[in-house]
């Protein structure tokens, strides 16, 4: 609890310090006698001034500086302050000031929102200004406003313009001359040759011809002032008579070529004198003629680079309204006759500053109307097939909510001079020089991947497909063949045949020193090999081989049997009928190799045996094999081979050569053997 | 036939018995030995072992030197390690042995993919010759018509590969690129809108999309697409430049900013957001900043002829008219014209 007192009283306090109060100058708030009197009387002496108008303002606001230092929270003061700042240079600080007051007493002053909308729009601050113009109107009874709303409308208007214009920024340099031309003084109205090499200007310094002072506003009187250029600076001289007088001598012109200079004299209203250098020496100004000079006030004059077109300044009646843009035309007599009134470039309000561009077409002006944001706002204008172009205006930085005049143009175009008074002054107004950025586009950098397979390639080359490879319904069968005894390589003939045609279909010889063979049976056939070698028993082998057979590979080494007593071998290509013992057709080949065995060995005697698998009854298996023997003797006999030689046996499954328990060994023991029992 | 095949075979046979180490030869098994090594290489290749199915195919072609498809896919194997010549080589022996709109068209691409834009073209027009129905083929084509500006001819291409191959989302992509070069916007969208509807993540598609809208001053619409783009592809540095541009160009300042600090983020060398966000940070007045980018920028390419340009401008803004004059002659140089003006107008005094 007591820790939660603790903290508002610090709240409390922390406002109070913050907060700050309207504190009058009385001895109950400043203490201090010394400072007290000294406060009062800078307050006096500054109002003295205050009240004589905004052209002692600036030297109010010396001694209102002085009090402030004593008290820096009286809002009266502040008020007066902002006010005053408000016709230098530091329209800032005005705004500050301004604020301040507000804060510190928001009924300071009936004019303190008009005032607070002056410092913003003079900053550029144009919502915020639209605000106060517009609160300061709600206020305005109906018979000021009568008189105030008009100029409160304009105001408005010009903050409306200076939102639009503050969105499309010149690109611009904008440089002070230096104090070489430039002084804490009134430095203004540059005009400049086309080659930018002389330079003529008006100054209020106190080297001013008589160096007195006009007792209207206390400044020097106007003097007209030469520079010409030196390398990147400007060597300053002073004419004398008869370019300077006593009294106010102000350049308002000057000839393309450099050698007529406009000057401005106050007589007769105001009026517009042509000097003429001769050499080196200026003539006596002479006013021009009354086409151009009249009772009325005449200002700032720009002549044509033909020489016979001088457009100037005249607030005589019959124009638009206030000051105008006027031209006059000379003669072929070389008199100024014509003089018209430029009408689509005039406005209700005031133009100033005249400056026709050497170009002799495009005609720079100072206007308060059109579209400016405040005050007197640089225009041009382009004349083209008999008309000028609508006023443009040349658009901040240029251009502010402050008066903006005196603009010239160099020929090149690149660069131009103005008077402002502007942040960036020595004191008061100073020629300014204006250095034009040509807008150069800056260019991005951009790529695409316009092509898709660029970007992310696609194998999109095929690659050929596997082959179906056909596999050649092949059976290799290979193999050595040797001596059975001596296990000797043999040099022997491996007769092929199919054993369903009958047909020898083809005879190969294994290799002498290896005993190598090989021998292709493409599939789909019975067949039967038979190895021979004379002195041998032939050597009997069958394959059936069906049409989808896979490729395969049979090793099979073959020993063969010298022909002697006690040889056997089996007649792997002799079929018989099942379960009978028909000889099939495809046994002929083996038979007649048998056959021709015989007969090649007349000397020796067989027995042909019958074997089976133990399928089946033994009665009935030695019966079948007896039979199947017997059938081959007889198939001999028939063909020639004496019976003396043959006998045969049926021998059933009594002496198998493979177990009976598998297919495969079932049919190897299926068999007919021959045997060769005797040999003489 | 019979008699044929048995004296063929005592023939070959005797022909072995010569040998007196192998008397006997079957020599129909090479054939199917250089079959399987084909079949073993295209195995390999498929998995992506291009050497090793190069070894096959050369084995197989060494067992069978008519076997065609050993030769093209060997070429097929070597274009991959970018032998072109080898595998052009390949692909004439295939085409040897074998006329084949697809021989000529592989090696077509491969003669592409070598620079020899001339040669690949000639394959192609073979290929498409030979069989129409190649949607590759006229891709290709295609490509190569665009590169070398002939849009229409492009145009026909694509549209035949598209009619062989619907949603051939890259023929749709191109087709869109050729309408934008020819500045036919409203075909350019259809198109590009065509390739994302046949592939939705085809991101380049949305980015070039993006620069259809953009081109039509369609910002935000660009905005969009480029967005896509980099939603599907967060490194995708082309579209986020992009999309800085878009939004340069629109007056975001802020956004491109960040677009293209984005871009240098995902590619430190990527000189073009360096150049472009130079641009936002002079059109920001960050005159000093936007020197800086632009100094990168060159530094990463020398010659970059537009960001010398961008650093004038610049330099000429913070008044340094000797370095702005030193850059608009080098941009000069490098050929952009405007740069000469401004040097003879601005510098030389």
């Amino acid at each position: 609890m007591k820790k939660t007192i603790f903290l508002i009283i610090i709240l409390l306090v922390t406002t109070m310090v913050y907060s700050q109060v309207d504190t009058p100058f009385d001895k109950n708030h400043i203490t201090d006698k010394k400072q007290l009197s000294e406060a009062n009387k800078n307050i006096k002496a500054g109002d003295k001034l205050f009240a004589m108008g905004k052209g002692r303002y600036i030297d109010a606001l010396t001694f209102y500086l002085e009090a402030n230092k004593i008290n820096p929270n009286n809002a009266d003061l502040n008020y007066k302050i902002g006010i005053c700042y408000l016709f230098t240079t530091d329209k800032q600080l005005g705004l500050e000031h301004l604020e301040k007051a507000k804060q510190l007493n928001p009924q300071v002053n009936y004019e303190l929102s008009y005032y607070l909308g002056r410092a913003y729009h003079l900053n550029h601050q144009f919502d915020k200004a639209i605000e106060y113009y517009n609160e300061f109107k709600r206020r305005l009874s109906p018979k000021e406003f009568a008189v105030r709303g008009k100029e409160l409308d304009k105001y408005i208007e010009e903050c409306e313009n200076g939102k639009e214009l503050l969105t499309k920024k010149t690109k611009v340099f904008i440089d002070n001359l230096g104090s070489s031309i430039n002084t804490i003084y009134p430095d203004y109205t540059p005009v400049i040759s086309a080659d930018e090499e002389i330079l003529f200007f008006t100054s209020r310094r106190p080297s001013t011809t008589g160096g007195k002072r006009d007792p209207i506003d206390n400044k020097y009187y106007e003097d007209i002032f030469m520079a010409t250029k030196s390398g990147s600076d400007w060597k300053l001289s002073q004419p004398e008579k008869p370019l300077n007088s006593k009294f106010h001598d102000a350049s308002i012109g000057l000839s393309p070529d450099g050698q007529t200079l406009y000057i401005y004299k106050g007589d007769n209203g105001g009026d517009i004198y042509e000097c003429v250098l001769k050499g080196d020496k200026w003539v006596k100004p002479t006013p021009l003629p009354k086409e151009i000079n009249t009772r009325y006030h005449e200002s700032s004059a720009s002549l044509g680079p033909d020489g016979r077109t001088l457009y100037f300044i005249s607030d005589r009646t019959d124009g638009v309204g206030g000051r105008d843009i006027w031209v006059a035309y000379k003669n072929s007599k070389g008199k100024w006759s014509e003089v018209k009134n430029i009408r689509e470039l005039n406005t209700p309000y005031d133009e100033e500053a005249v400056f026709i561009h050497p170009d002799g077409r495009t005609l720079y002006f100072s206007s308060q109307g059109h579209n400016s944001m405040g005050g007197y706002d640089i225009f041009k204008s382009t004349y083209k097939d008999g008309y000028w172009s609508k006023p443009e205006n040349l658009g901040v930085p240029i251009n502010t909510a402050d008066d903006d005049l005196y603009f010239v143009l160099a020929s090149s175009g690149q660069r131009a001079y103005f008077s402002s008074s502007r942040k960036g002054t020595i004191g008061d107004q100073d020629i300014f020089m204006i250095t034009f950025i040509i807008d150069k586009p800056m260019n991005p950098s951009t790529e695409d991947n316009l092509i898709a397979y660029k970007t992310k390639p696609v194998q999109e080359i095929k690659i050929e497909s596997a082959i179906a490879i056909e596999t050649p319904s092949l059976t290799l069968l290979k193999g050595f063949i040797y001596d059975e005894d001596t296990k000797k390589p043999l040099e022997a003939q491996i007769v092929l045949t199919d054993n369903e045609k009958n047909e020898e279909l083809a005879v190969f010889t294994s290799n002498a020193q290896t005993g190598r063979y090989l021998v292709s049976l493409p599939s789909g056939k019975n067949y039967g090999i038979a190895v021979k070698k004379d002195g041998y028993l032939f050597h009997s082998e069958n394959f059936v081989i069906p049409e989808n057979a896979q490729y395969q590979e049979i090793q099979k080494d073959i020993y063969l049997k010298p022909i002697k007593v006690g040889q056997s071998i089996v007649l792997r290509n002799i079929f018989f009928d099942f379960d009978k013992a028909t000889l099939r057709p495809e046994s002929k080949t083996e038979l007649e190799n048998l056959i021709k065995l015989m007969n090649d060995n007349p000397n020796i005697k067989i027995e042909i045996s019958g074997h089976t698998d133990n399928i089946g009854s033994a009665a009935y298996n030695q019966k079948l094999s007896e039979s199947r023997a017997k059938a081959v003797v007889d198939y001999l006999i028939e063909h020639g081979i004496d019976k003396s030689r043959l006998s045969y046996m049926g021998y059933g499954f009594d002496k198998p050569i493979a177990p009976n328990d598998t297919e495969e060994g079932r049919q190897l023991n299926r068999r007919v053997e021959f045997k060769i029992v005797e040999a003489k | 036939m019979k008699r044929i095949f048995v004296l063929s075979l005592i023939l070959a046979l005797m022909m072995g018995a010569l040998n007196a180490q192998d008397t006997i030869k079957i020599r129909t098994g090479d054939s199917q030995i250089a079959e399987q090594r084909y079949n073993e290489g295209v195995k390999l290749l498929q998995g992506g072992d291009v050497q090793n199915a190069i070894s096959k195919f050369t084995d197989a072609i060494q067992l069978k030197p008519d076997l065609a498809k050993a030769y093209y896919n060997r070429g097929v194997a070597k274009s991959q390690l970018g032998l072109y010549d080898e595998a052009i080589a390949d692909l004439d022996q295939a085409l040897k042995i074998e006329l084949n709109a697809l021989y000529y068209y592989t090696r077509g691409k491969i003669k592409h993919e070598k620079g020899d834009l001339d040669g690949a073209l000639q394959d192609y027009n073979v290929a498409i010759n030979m069989n129409k129905e190649l949607p590759e083929a006229y891709y290709y084509r295609a490509s190569l018509y665009f590169d070398k500006g002939e849009y229409t001819n492009a145009i026909d291409d694509l549209k035949q590969a598209i009619s062989k191959k619907s949603n051939y989302a890259y023929a749709y992509n191109d087709l869109g690129s050729c309408y934008l070069m020819l500045e036919d916007y409203d075909n350019a969208i259809y198109y590009y809108k065509q390739a994302i509807s046949a592939d939705p993540k085809l991101t380049l598609a949305y980015n070039n999309l993006g620069t259809t809208y953009r081109r039509m001053k369609k910002y935000d619409e660009a905005i969009i697409e480029y967005s896509k783009a980099i939603d599907f592809d967060p490194n995708y540095v082309i579209a986020i430049n992009n999309r800085g541009v878009a939004k340069l160009e629109k007056g975001d300042l802020d956004g491109a900013v960040k677009d293209f600090s984005e871009a240098i983020r995902k590619d430190a060398n990527y000189q073009y957001s360096y150049n472009n966000r130079g641009i936002a940070k002079y059109r920001l007045e960050d005159y000093q900043s936007a020197l800086e980018d632009f100094n990168k920028a060159i530094e990463l390419d020398n010659n970059y002829a537009i960001a010398y340009m961008n650093r004038a401008n610049t330099k000429e803004m913070l008044r340094d008219m000797s370095g702005a004059c030193e850059d608009w002659k080098k941009a000069a140089d490098l050929g952009i014209s405007s740069a000469e003006m401004y040097y003879k107008q601005l510098c030389n005094k």
